[in-house]
């Protein structure tokens, strides 16, 4: 018996495996594009910067100092109080790194004069915010910075402040 | 003897033969067919319109673009023999190709001033096409290939602004990028994958060259090929709607 084929149907055979085929090759090259993002996307080394870093024991940090830690690319703000801040070294404005300036008692960055303070507020200069943070835990009596999550904020705020103990 | 006949047994030689299949083209016919036949002369359009052959209607900048890109090409080459993309040997070979290898400092600086100069005739160019209205169809493709290769160029500038590894190359590049991830969603991301990490390192330089000179030249030489055949595909340069070739 011989029946009618493809005028009144959607899709017939051919087109079917026509639609497969290109599917398929759709897949292909989506597969291909992932594994190529994996390929080129950075990776980062356990305890170097973009992990948990250790930056030192707490005693190490004196009260109302301000410390380079080169390891994290971070400063430990020890405040007045005791508190600590874990200040990204990185200028909010356009990446450049902001030195401490120990006798203005302020971050001065060279690339477009942005200021900011200890606690990162921007005091001058073109940056649009303060400077990002790391969250900060202590682990058997070690400052341990988690410099793989920056935080961005939009001002200073006291709850921003690791009370160590 | 005629000059013609001691060389005829060379010239008809099987080797010669394979090399130039015909003589000395000397009617219009075999004129033309030269210009058609020969890769290097195919590239030209057998007729242009006699108003767009002015030196003033072109400038000649698309012609001056692709020469300086093959002097770059050129010199670039010369400076891969001696040039190392690592963060401890960038700058000291870098001062080596200045004050050791002969010529080095010629040729570097050949390589930085074509660059900067091909920055100039590609944005130049690209001007005299909106200014003269070449960008029409049934050029638009043309104008859009352009533009890639507008992006191309600088990209390639910029990519090899990182490489001699100094405070100039260091800085412009941790800014340059910085920029970068201001673009809205992908931004950070982009940024974090052409740097190969969070910040301009090791990683940094070596996708850098990777990209100047191999991923970069190779995409703008196979668009110039485009670009070029496009110009011929589309009846030669743009002119006056009545004196253009059909």
């Amino acid at each position: 018996m011989v029946t009618s084929v493809g005028t009144n149907k959607k899709l017939n055979r051919r087109d079917f495996l026509g639609w497969l085929w290109g599917l398929s090759l759709a897949g292909l090259f989506a597969e291909t594009g992932v594994a190529l993002f994996q390929f080129f996307k950075p990776r980062v080394e356990s305890g170097s910067f973009g992990s948990e870093v250790v930056a030192g024991t707490l005693e190490e940090f004196g009260l109302n100092t301000v410390s380079y830690v080169q390891k994290g690319r971070l400063y430990i703000s020890r405040l007045e109080d005791g508190g600590v801040l874990a200040l990204w070294q990185r200028c909010t404005h356009l990446g450049c790194t902001v030195p401490w300036r120990e006798a203005s008692g302020e971050f001065n960055c060279p690339c477009h004069s942005s200021i900011f303070n200890r606690q990162g507020e921007v005091l001058g200069g073109p940056a649009p915010r303060p400077l990002d943070l790391f969250p900060v835990s202590l682990k058997e009596g070690k400052l341990v910075v988690d410099t793989g999550h920056p935080i961005m904020r939009d001002a200073f705020d006291p709850s921003q402040v690791f009370h160590p103990g | 003897m005629t000059r013609s006949s001691l060389l005829t047994p060379l010239t008809e030689s099987r080797v010669w033969r394979s090399f130039f299949r015909h003589g000395l083209p000397d009617n219009p016919l075999d004129r033309s067919l030269v210009m058609t036949t020969n890769i290097f002369f195919h590239l030209h359009p057998v007729k242009v319109s006699r108003p767009s052959l002015r030196w003033s209607y072109s400038f000649g900048l698309g012609i001056i673009s692709a020469i300086l890109f093959a002097l770059l090409v050129w010199s670039g080459l010369l400076l891969m023999f001696y040039y190392a993309p690592t963060i401890e040997r960038a700058y000291p070979t870098m001062k080596d190709i200045q004050m050791t290898v002969p010529l080095g400092q010629f040729t570097r600086n050949m390589h930085r001033w074509a660059a900067h100069a091909m920055v100039l005739a590609v944005i130049l160019h690209m001007a005299r096409v909106f200014y003269t209205g070449a960008f029409k169809p049934p050029r638009e493709f043309n104008w859009i290939v352009g533009v890639v290769l507008l992006l191309l160029t600088l990209g390639a500038s910029f990519t090899g602004y990182l490489l001699p590894w100094d405070q100039l190359a260091y800085w412009a590049i941790t800014v340059g990028t910085n920029i970068a991830s201001y673009a809205p969603v992908a931004g950070p991301m982009m940024r974090e994958l052409l740097l190969g990490g969070t910040e301009v390192g090791q990683n940094s330089l070596l996708r850098f060259y990777t990209l100047h000179v191999a991923i970069l030249p190779l995409l703008i030489g196979l668009l110039v090929s485009l670009h070029i055949w496009r110009v011929r595909k589309d009846g030669g340069l743009a002119a006056r709607r009545n004196s253009e070739v059909k």
